[in-house]
């Protein structure tokens, strides 16, 4: 009985001391996982042979869509609810249906925009009581993304 | 749907005084914005004629009615 007794006792001291290890040293651990991971992904030429005897194909995966950011500055203009939102290097095209899916939210009371050769082009909106611009920006852009989704899907129907 | 119209005001400069036209116009200039616009004046008669959607002009006439009452009272 003492003999057991000794042993369990030495089980529970090796087990904390394992665990003190970890707590103290785990960033090794953690650096010798990354040198194995790295080690493993060093022969790409033994991949390429083991694809070439492989019956299936492997898919390449599809490529994420590139999105292009638009610089905005959001100025408060003269009146209340009143702000002016400057939009660098944008065209009369993409201003027009920016303005038309602004003037279709029912918070947007109106909307105009400008564009010159002398100042960057910016749109003037005037909301209701009670709205937050940059919300009213965010489903701005979400409806005109929804449209030009649904005109890709009907192009590739068509082709 | 945008509606485009045309709309006259004309303004009358109760001060006399030319300077109070010119600085009225300038202020037009640069506090009606996002709409065309056309003035014409002949002595203390100020013609405003507006050409835009419907609820810019609205905006632009509030504007134009407090620079009158600043300037041509």
């Amino acid at each position: 009985m003492a003999k057991k007794k000794s042993e369990e006792s030495i089980d529970e001291i090796d087990e904390l001391m394992d665990e003190d290890i970890q707590s103290v040293y785990p960033e090794i651990e953690e650096e010798k996982e990354k040198l194995e991971e790295e080690e493993i992904g060093e022969f790409p030429e033994a991949e390429e042979e083991l694809g070439e005897d492989l019956d299936f194909v492997i898919e390449e995966e599809e490529e994420v869509p590139q999105y292009k950011y638009l610089d905005i500055e959001i100025h408060h203009a003269e009146g209340k609810n009143n702000f002016e939102v400057i939009i660098k290097n944008q065209s009369h095209g993409f201003l027009n249906i920016l303005l038309n899916h602004l003037l279709n939210l029912e918070s947007v009371e109106l909307a105009a925009y400008k564009k010159t050769n002398i100042e960057l082009p910016r749109i003037f909106i005037k909301l209701k009581e009670g709205y937050n611009i940059k919300e009213i920006l965010r489903e701005a852009i979400d409806s005109l993304r929804n449209e030009v989704v649904d005109v890709q899907k009907l192009f590739k129907n068509l082709i | 749907m945008i509606i485009l119209s045309k709309k006259t005001i004309r303004f009358f400069n109760k001060s006399g005084k030319l300077d109070n036209t010119i600085c009225f116009l300038e202020s037009i200039q640069k506090k009606v914005n996002y709409i065309n616009l056309q003035c014409i004046v002949e002595g203390s008669d100020i013609e405003v004629t507006l050409s835009g959607p419907q609820d810019l002009q609205l905006l632009a006439i509030e504007r134009l009615k407090a620079l009158a009452d600043k300037w041509l009272e």
